[in-house]
């Protein structure tokens, strides 16, 4: 049996399947989200689907009879990205939607992401309500028993996108599908806003998912967190071989895109943020831009030109896309690479992510290599410390009190973990990992050496607190 | 966890969901799918409430262990039994609660032939249900398929068995009761494609069978009886709620028992063939004597209940099987028995004899048949059983005694029938003569042998 208290991690459930992620706990998650909406809404519907992975199928089917034994009708449709879904639910009127997925985790895994109407996944509050009805919830009378039917969503996400985005001269597009769903959505996005599009890894192959990528050459934070999944250093080179304007890949569920500049080099998601947030500032104007705690000073840097502010949350896109609701900001995003733009809807969405960019290079007239070189250039280092679990929450709040007599501090975050920025513009994350015995740390600054020293003082602070 | 899931007389059935919910289909699914090495399933299910939530999770459960899951949707039961012998399946689950009472269900295993699996398969499958099989790796998972065309797949089949324009020429007339079942549209569809007209009763599709029992008994049939007589039509056609059984009405308005209509059809087939071998329980009329007594054919009298008929209907290479409760089976095409084959040939028949069904039957000799169920409690039921073997020894020495279910007796002018329930604790009592007089001796005889027992327990 399963515990039900850590079900929920920042993203939904996810875990190895037969082992956390079986058939019956789906039945058990089904029932529960029926009662947690049969608590809101009379006759509630939902929308469930699946990625690429071998698991997907027999999960949804489970997912679905525990809906329907809790009298939620459901509508199912083939295997789509987690922004096709969640758009299509909202958009047929249903009350939630759920998504069979892993996102970018190795193909031994699955798990269930769980999305409002407007895009945006559940909040804690409601992954909490989840929770709890998971042991106990009750199917309703046998008359009751609800019924399905099938759907397509992703013609539905394709219209929006394309009827979100205005493109007029051709762009050469390298799109990577890295054998997920995503190339059942950009590719054709892209086409239909006039770009060339040259395909790789398509069509999705759950079976080959993130079997055959080789650890990447590129030294950098976006490559260490993608190349597990995307054969980086093939995508460059083709990227630069071919002449195109940009690179794009998406993680499995194609919740999140990532960059490759006309020259190889793979963006991170923050810097290609900050350039599509000067995009956005000036020609929508907006007041906000909503990311995270761990993302670089140079989205502040640009966002502050236009006279807007940074609003940053936890680490997690759920958090990012509530914030951009709160905040009513122009847009929002993570370094790991989701991007919600609101005026589709609050789901972090790849394909669409991946159109913009398009919108961007048009707009600015500029190649992407260009853009980015323009950016001011920091110096963004990551580490982590060996720290048992039960030590963290002692050696965090120790840390706070040692913060607070370090030298030029601005400003200091709690959101997630410490983050402490200083008057210089760089700042330092300290953040114990939810899922390792480790806690992470991340320093930025514009000088190499004021970089290599904020790390070092973080480290050896954190050293002497667990000793 | 009181309930165990265990194979009866048609799958596993339970009342839903304290009984059969999706965690227990889902186990099923997977030993399902483990006992057929991974083999492709056709999975479908009937109009019930519970059959979505029931089938998904048997769906899961499959692809769990291994199999691809080929998904059909709403049928009727023949077209599932149908459909795995011509389309290179492993075999197929079915989801139904076929006349059972509306808040319960069912599920049922069928082979790469359409036939209910073995005992000992359905034993594997029991096993495995409770000691749990290990999972397959994630690389091994089963896949979805679609299986949109099981239902047209039928009625084609169904269509070109017979001459239909031979049929359509008669313009006939046929009610059809669906019993609000999953017949609907296929049974109703099957009829109109043989150039029928299809009058119409309890063909809004609804679960909770609001027009009548989904069970099928003669005197269920009033509604059809009352709608022949008053649109004056050739036949009609009552079936249970997942249409695998039939019963007929003849165009005076007279519901035919089942061992009526199934001796007909036999005629019928054996015409058609110029003889073979016809199964039957051992509780069906004597009538089947007297009309296949007229061809080149064998009658093996089974037990009774669908396991044991298709069992004999293998071992004796059949043509054709009925049993009383209006079940059709034509084995070359279909291991279950299958409602429109029935319907389809016995329309091509009172088209090629240009009879009306009332004059076929009324030239039938006629038997008086009488039924009657005793309580009586499972601890006694071998001693009746025992006890009426030795009352027949004593009293008719010279007659013939058959035991392959029960103890029936058989005298040159009837037969009477003593059969413990296998569900219930009942004994049931059969007679049958053709004088109403001697059947009613009979039933007497065999009541007295029982009270019997009873009452020297009682003393």
């Amino acid at each position: 049996m399963y515990s039900t208290r850590s079900l929920f991690g920042s993203s939904g459930i996810r875990g190895k399947v037969n082992e956390l992620i079986t058939g019956p706990l789906a039945i058990r998650i089904g029932l529960a989200t029926a009662d947690y909406l049969s608590a809101i809404v009379k006759h509630p519907q939902i929308m469930v689907g699946h990625d690429h992975r071998t698991t997907g199928p027999m999960l949804t089917s489970a997912l679905m009879a525990g809906l329907l034994e809790g009298g939620v009708t459901v509508t199912r449709t083939e295997m789509a990205p987690t922004p096709s879904i969640a758009y299509a639910s909202g958009k047929e009127g249903m009350h939630a939607s759920i998504i069979v997925t892993a996102s970018h985790n190795p193909p031994e895994y699955n798990g269930f992401k769980f999305h409002n109407p407007d895009g945006a996944g559940f909040t804690a509050i409601q992954q909490e309500e989840l929770e709890k009805r998971i042991m106990k919830a009750e199917p309703v009378d046998w008359k009751q028993f609800t019924d399905f039917s099938s759907f397509e969503a992703i013609p539905h996400h394709l219209d929006a996108i394309v009827n979100a985005c205005e493109v007029t001269r051709s762009y050469n597009v390298v799109m990577d599908g890295a054998l997920g769903v995503g190339s059942l959505v950009t590719p054709s996005a892209l086409q239909q806003l006039h770009a060339s599009v040259k395909p790789l890894n398509t069509p999705p192959d759950g079976q080959e998912y993130a079997q055959h990528c080789p650890p990447s050459k590129i030294q950098s934070a976006a490559a260490a967190e993608w190349q597990h999944f995307v054969h980086l250093d093939n995508l460059s080179e083709i990227v630069t071989s071919t002449k195109a304007h940009v690179g794009i890949a998406h993680d499995g569920d194609a919740d999140r895109v990532l960059a490759v500049d006309d020259k190889g080099r793979v963006l991170a998601g923050d810097i290609l943020l900050a350039l599509v947030a000067d995009y956005y500032l000036a020609t929508r104007g907006g007041k906000v831009i909503a990311t995270t705690v761990s993302s670089s000073s140079v989205v502040d840097q640009v966002v502050k030109q236009h006279g807007a502010r940074v609003e940053r949350s936890r680490v997690g896109d759920v958090f990012v896309s509530n914030l951009v609701k709160e905040h009513k900001a122009v847009m929002g995003a993570e370094p790991s690479g989701p991007f919600i733009f609101p005026e589709v809807h609050y789901c972090p969405d790849g394909p669409l992510a991946a159109c913009k960019i398009l919108e961007l290079l048009e707009w600015a007239n500029r190649s992407l290599s260009q853009l980015a070189d323009d950016l001011p250039s920091t110096h963004l280092l990551r580490a982590s410390v060996t720290c048992p679990n039960e030590k963290k929450e002692a050696v965090m709040k120790a840390i706070k009190s040692v913060f607070e007599e370090w030298k030029n501090i601005e400003e200091v975050n709690r959101i997630d973990g410490i983050r402490a920025s200083f008057h210089d513009s760089s700042w330092v994350l300290i953040r114990p990992s939810g899922t390792e015995p480790v806690i992470r740390i991340t320093v930025e600054a514009f000088s190499a050496q004021r970089a290599k020293g904020l790390l070092k003082n973080a480290q050896e602070t954190l050293k002497r607190e667990i000793r | 966890m009181t309930w165990t899931p265990c194979f009866g007389t048609s799958g596993i059935r339970g009342s839903v969901p304290d009984e059969l919910h999706p965690e227990v289909a889902w186990q099923i699914g997977y030993s399902v799918a483990t006992v057929f090495k991974g083999a492709p399933l056709l999975v479908c299910h009937d109009n019930r409430t519970s059959s979505p939530m029931l089938t998904n999770a048997v769906v899961s459960g499959l692809m769990a262990g291994g199999s691809d899951a080929h998904y059909g949707g709403e049928v009727i039961t023949p077209a599932v039994s149908l459909y795995p012998r011509h389309c290179d399946l492993g075999g197929a689950i079915l989801i139904t609660g076929s006349h059972i009472p509306a808040h319960m269900s069912g599920i049922e295993v069928l082979d790469h032939d359409g036939a209910p699996v073995p005992r000992d398969v359905e034993k594997q499958i029991e096993a495995l249900n409770i000691s749990k099989a290990a999972p397959v790796n994630w690389q091994n998972y089963g896949r979805l398929r679609q299986a949109s065309d099981v239902g047209s797949f039928w009625i084609n089949k169904v269509v070109t068995q017979v001459d239909a324009g031979l049929i359509a020429k008669r313009n006939f007339r046929v009610v059809v009761d669906a019993a609000n079942g999953t017949a609907i549209p296929w049974l109703l569809d099957a009829i109109k494609q043989l150039g029928c007209t299809v009058i119409e009763l309890n063909t809004e599709r609804d679960p909770t069978f609001p027009g009548r029992s989904p069970n099928l008994r003669v005197n269920l049939l009033d509604q059809a009886v009352q709608l022949v007589k008053q649109q004056r039509a050739d036949l009609g056609v009552a079936v249970d709620g997942d249409a695998d059984r039939a019963f007929f009405v003849d165009d005076k308005g007279r519901a035919i028992m089942g061992d009526v209509s199934g001796t007909l059809l036999a005629q019928i087939e054996l015409i058609r063939e110029g003889g073979g071998t016809i199964v039957t329980p051992i509780n069906s009329s004597n009538l089947v004597e007297d009309v296949v007594g007229q061809f080149k054919a064998r009658i093996v009298y089974s037990r009774v209940g669908p396991p044991a008929i298709v069992a004999a209907i293998k071992k004796h290479n059949a043509l054709f099987a009925f049993e009383e409760s209006g079940k059709i089976i034509y084995p070359r095409l279909n291991y279950l028995s299958d409602s429109g084959l029935g319907t389809a040939y016995l329309l091509e028949y009172l088209a090629r004899t240009e009879k009306t069904l009332s004059e076929i039957i009324d030239a039938f000799p006629k038997y008086t048949q009488l039924k009657r169920a005793i309580d009586c409690p499972n601890n006694l039921k071998e001693a009746v059983t025992l006890y009426a073997l030795e009352m027949v020894r004593k009293d008719y020495p010279n007659v013939q005694v058959n035991t392959a279910d029960g103890v029936k007796v058989i005298f040159d002018d009837g037969w009477l029938l003593l059969r413990p329930s296998g569900t219930e604790p009942v004994f049931r009592c059969f007679a049958e003569s053709r004088q109403e007089k001697r059947a009613q001796e009979l039933l007497t005889l065999g009541l007295d042998w029982i009270e019997d027992v009873l009452k020297s327990a009682a003393s």
